[in-house]
């Protein structure tokens, strides 16, 4: 069995007269393996940012459902979606979401503090993933003091604490430089090496080039998908630019 | 182009109107309060009051304390305000607008913002100055005349005053945008905020300070120091007020912080860490919360009490005179007969009847008490008890209650409390005392309530003529007589002055002296001199109070905007929504009750300091003091939580957007 799958997910806004409405998702359907790297690509307006609130069910969906693990979380009520969502998911946002009132290593704790885990067992576990991404010496400082790669990583090292069992990542790159890109890209592709299912939402080709596999979702459903298979990330990385030259042309692939 | 930037002025402030028209309704509560301040002291009715110079100089007080609290609090609201704008006025100068025409657009909102204030403060103040006149002559109650005034003197200062307090205002914005490069100004809000660093020392000092304040206001002893100490006491309690909100409440959080089994709990971790931000950004307009209320609470407390002591200020007779002789016998032998003959004379000149009337004799002198025996010598002010020994005789015809003493017994009153032994020695000379001593009832005069005073009640006074060395100059020998009547307070007063003038002549020239009173003239007195100071009280009240309230506004305003980024990234990493509103309530409670409870504890502690103060004044009712205080702090209480409320769902609004 597949660890996440979605079916006929639709989304539909209605403007607050009621009279005209918007599809901001119309059938979506995929699976996610536990394991994998997955992409989702797709313009501004595609629909990916709704696609993505509602996998992280922050958002409900129109019609369908989501199956995590085989559980429904789409019709969870609202305080077992948080709950939900702080065991199962791990979340890596663009413009990081450190909260500035707590210190680095705080604020890698708020999803066990919310847990109800002690500050033993949170001690325990911090230490060696904090190494492993880098991030050991900056533990003790505020988000103001370190850099957007450094904020990055924290948000991720927060994402991981909980061993979640699939992380969704929302334009990981999107407020990073190049450098700092490469480096999260390198760091997604380690831990995905151990493991971890990631699910990336991006738009940036050098992103996606470093998954598995890429959805492409155009006008509220998905449109296309490829896989890497053997090719190296820069053939990958040509393979998704030439599809996606063909989608914006409007033609078929 | 002029008008452009005036455009942009008008289109500014209405878009800030959430920051905006509260500020101008502050300051047209201010410019008006301060113009019927003036107007009252200018209004003719108030001017012909007997007594009028102690209420022209205490509302002349007012307008002082109006006009230096108006220049803080506007400068500290439109820093506030400016603050908020800049990030627009680097939007438009990052588009291509110079500074040039920034500070016009700066300028544009300053002259509007005072204009309205001023303006409106004005055309408030005219419509609701008969109001106050009205309001002020019930509380001092005299007569009303329904006769509309206008003055052009309270027009004008008050235009000047507050036109000069804008213009100050306006200065100081452009002063400010001129200093910011463009993306300082964008950055304005945003800015990466630093951790709040707690410092032990200063937090020490926020709580060492008031302790030591608390402390002085709890041990003094004199009135008379009362006024420097209370000086020394607000200013000490001010600063520790400033540094328990800003840097005492970081520091606690911080020790909290390090205590980790408390701090990693789901209830306190993200709690105490935003409180720690959040006190570091508002410590300073929660200190100036904190001592508003405060303020307003020790006016009002102070001059309610007053108002309502009113009445025991007041003698019982409308007219009363006492005349001091320099030997017992000639009081004892009848002196006052032929004063009382003139007395009577005079009364019916002015149609007068006494009625009511009472005549006693009574022996006045300073002794130093030792335990159970009185002696006279050398001592401090403070050490000297006033004894008053009166006859058994006149002491029950004055307060209807029977007594009987043999010769070598007397009975010892004083105003506290009973006195406690079973004899009394007056300079060697032993009395018993048979029984119980009756409750303390003042006699004659109207100021012997304090503590000094000490009243010996003898079957005799002749028996004070056995005690050597007592008598002689050293004492005083007072014949004193009072009396009611049935006319009208004007009559009353001439006739009492007639009779006390006819007197102070007749004795003056004997080398007596002699004093009076006429409850109906001190009664008038009491009430334009206490109304006076009620009224004035209930107007800064009213001032504090709403300043108060705009800073209380203002926080939840911000407090709103910077919560909801926060609250939005909480929700994303798993915390329930209903957890985070409950967190983020808890604390904004947290937050703006303490400056509540500060105040009624800095209350509590003044309270020793202003009982002393009343004293002053010769209030001396403990029981209605307290209870003017229970209700000042109760009344405060429900206006601030009613604020609390409205302003709290400003806060609501922005962050449930």
């Amino acid at each position: 069995m597949s660890l996440l799958t979605v079916t006929h997910l639709k989304k539909t806004y209605t403007s607050r007269f009621g009279d005209s409405k918007v599809e901001a998702l119309k059938d979506v359907n995929f699976t996610v393996e536990t394991g994998e790297f997955v992409a989702i690509m797709g313009e501004s307006g595609s629909g990916k940012t709704t696609l993505l609130n509602i996998l992280a069910s922050l958002d409900k969906p129109t019609g369908g459902n989501v199956v995590l693990d085989g559980v429904d979380f789409s019709t969870l009520p609202e305080n077992k979606a948080a709950d939900y969502r702080r065991e199962n998911l791990g979340f890596v946002f663009q413009e990081f979401n450190l909260l500035d009132t707590f210190s680095v290593e705080d604020n890698i704790y708020l999803p066990l503090v919310l847990g109800g885990k002690s500050y033993e067992e949170m001690s325990l576990k911090i230490n060696p993933l904090a190494k492993a991404l880098g991030i050991g010496a900056i533990l003790k400082k505020y988000p103001y003091e370190i850099s957007g790669g450094q904020k990055q990583r924290v948000a991720v090292c927060r994402a991981l604490i909980t061993d979640p069992k699939i992380i969704l990542a929302d334009e990981p790159t999107g407020a990073l430089d190049s450098r700092n890109t490469d480096e999260l890209l390198e760091l997604f592709t380690i831990i995905n090496r151990t493991g971890q299912t990631i699910l990336m939402v991006t738009h940036s080709v050098k992103a996606a080039s470093s998954a598995g596999r890429v959805l492409f979702i155009k006008d509220g459903t998905v449109y296309h998908e490829i896989y890497r298979g053997d090719s190296s990330n820069q053939q990958f990385y040509t393979k998704i630019s030439n599809t996606l030259t063909v989608l914006q042309s409007g033609g078929e692939v | 182009m002029g008008s452009l930037y005036l455009r942009f002025a008008v289109g500014g402030i209405h878009k800030n109107r959430k920051l905006c028209y509260p500020y101008i309704l502050t300051g047209v509560g201010m410019v008006s309060i301060f113009y019927v301040l003036n107007y009252l002291i200018n209004c003719e009715p108030v001017m012909e009051l007997r007594g009028s110079g102690v209420l022209t100089a205490t509302l002349s007080f007012g307008v002082f304390v109006m006009a230096a609290f108006s220049l803080v609090f506007l400068s500290y609201t439109s820093s506030f305000l400016t603050k908020r704008r800049l990030k627009e006025y680097g939007l438009y100068n990052v588009l291509g607008m110079d500074k040039w025409g920034i500070a016009k657009i700066s300028f544009w909102e300053s002259v509007i913002l005072g204009f309205a204030s001023v303006t409106l403060g004005l055309v408030f103040g005219i419509a609701i100055s008969k109001l106050c006149e009205v309001e002020i002559m019930n509380i001092i109650r005299e007569d009303i005349d329904y006769t509309l005034r206008f003055y052009s003197g309270p027009f004008f200062l008050t235009l000047t005053v507050y036109g000069t307090i804008y213009i100050l205002l306006l200065l100081k914005a452009l002063f400010q945008v001129s200093r910011k490069n463009p993306l300082d100004m964008m950055k304005s809000e945003s800015e990466g905020e630093k951790p709040p660093k707690g410092n032990r020392l200063i937090a020490l000092l926020g709580f060492v300070l008031p302790a030591v304040s608390y402390y002085m206001a709890a041990t003094i002893k004199n009135p008379v120091d009362a006024l420097s100490t209370f000086v020394i006491a607000v200013i000490m309690v001010i600063a520790a007020t400033y540094c328990l909100f800003t840097v005492g409440s970081v520091t606690l959080c911080k020790w909290l912080q390090k205590r980790k089994k408390y701090y990693y709990k789901k209830n306190h971790f993200i709690s105490v860490s935003s409180m720690t931000f959040r006190m570091k950004r508002n410590g300073a307009g929660l200190a100036s919360i904190c001592i508003l209320s405060t303020m307003v609470l020790v006016t009002m407390a102070g001059t309610i009490s007053m108002y309502a002591s009113i009445r025991d200020l007041i003698g019982p007779y409308d007219s009363s005179i006492e005349v001091r002789f320099d030997n017992l016998d000639e009081v004892l032998g009848g002196a006052g007969d032929s004063i009382k003959e003139n007395y009577y004379g005079i009364f019916k000149e002015y149609g007068l009847k006494p009625k009511e009337e009472t005549e006693y004799v009574h022996v006045y002198t300073n002794l130093v008490q030792r335990d159970d025996c009185f002696i006279r010598e050398n001592a401090q002010y403070e050490d000297y008890r006033a004894v008053r020994f009166i006859s058994a005789a006149d002491y029950s015809r004055l307060t209807g209650e029977k007594i009987y003493l043999n010769p070598g017994e007397a009975l010892v009153t004083q105003p506290s409390n009973e006195y406690p032994y079973s004899t009394v020695t007056i300079m060697g000379f032993t009395f018993s005392i048979p029984g119980n001593p009756p409750k303390y009832e003042e006699i004659g005069m109207n100021n012997s309530g304090t503590d000094s005073h000490i009243t010996v009640i003898l079957s005799n006074l002749d028996e004070l003529q056995s005690i050597d060395g007592l008598m002689g100059e050293n004492c005083e020998y007072c014949w004193t007589y009072s009396c009611n009547f049935d006319g009208d307070d004007d009559t009353v007063i001439a006739a009492h002055y007639d009779q006390y003038d006819a007197l102070t002549a007749y004795f003056g020239e004997r080398g007596y002296s002699s004093s009076g009173y006429s409850s109906r003239e001190q009664i008038k007195d009491a009430y334009v001199v206490f109304g006076g100071l009620l009224f004035l009280g209930v107007m800064l009240s009213l001032v504090f109070l709403s300043s108060a309230v705009l800073i209380l506004y203002y926080k939840h305003l911000t407090e709103g905007y910077e919560d909801k980024e926060r609250i939005s990234i909480m929700e994303k990493v798993g915390m329930t929504k209903t957890l985070v509103r409950k967190n983020v309530n808890s604390q904004i409670l947290t937050v703006f009750l303490a400056p509540l409870i500060v105040a009624g504890i800095h209350l509590i502690f003044a309270s020793p300091l202003i009982w002393k103060l009343l004293q002053l004044t010769d209030i001396y009712n403990f029981h209605l003091f307290i209870k003017s205080e229970i209700f000042t702090f109760a009344l405060f209480s429900v206006c601030y939580i009613i604020a609390y409320k409205l302003t709290a769902e400003t806060y609501l609004k922005i962050v449930g957007e």
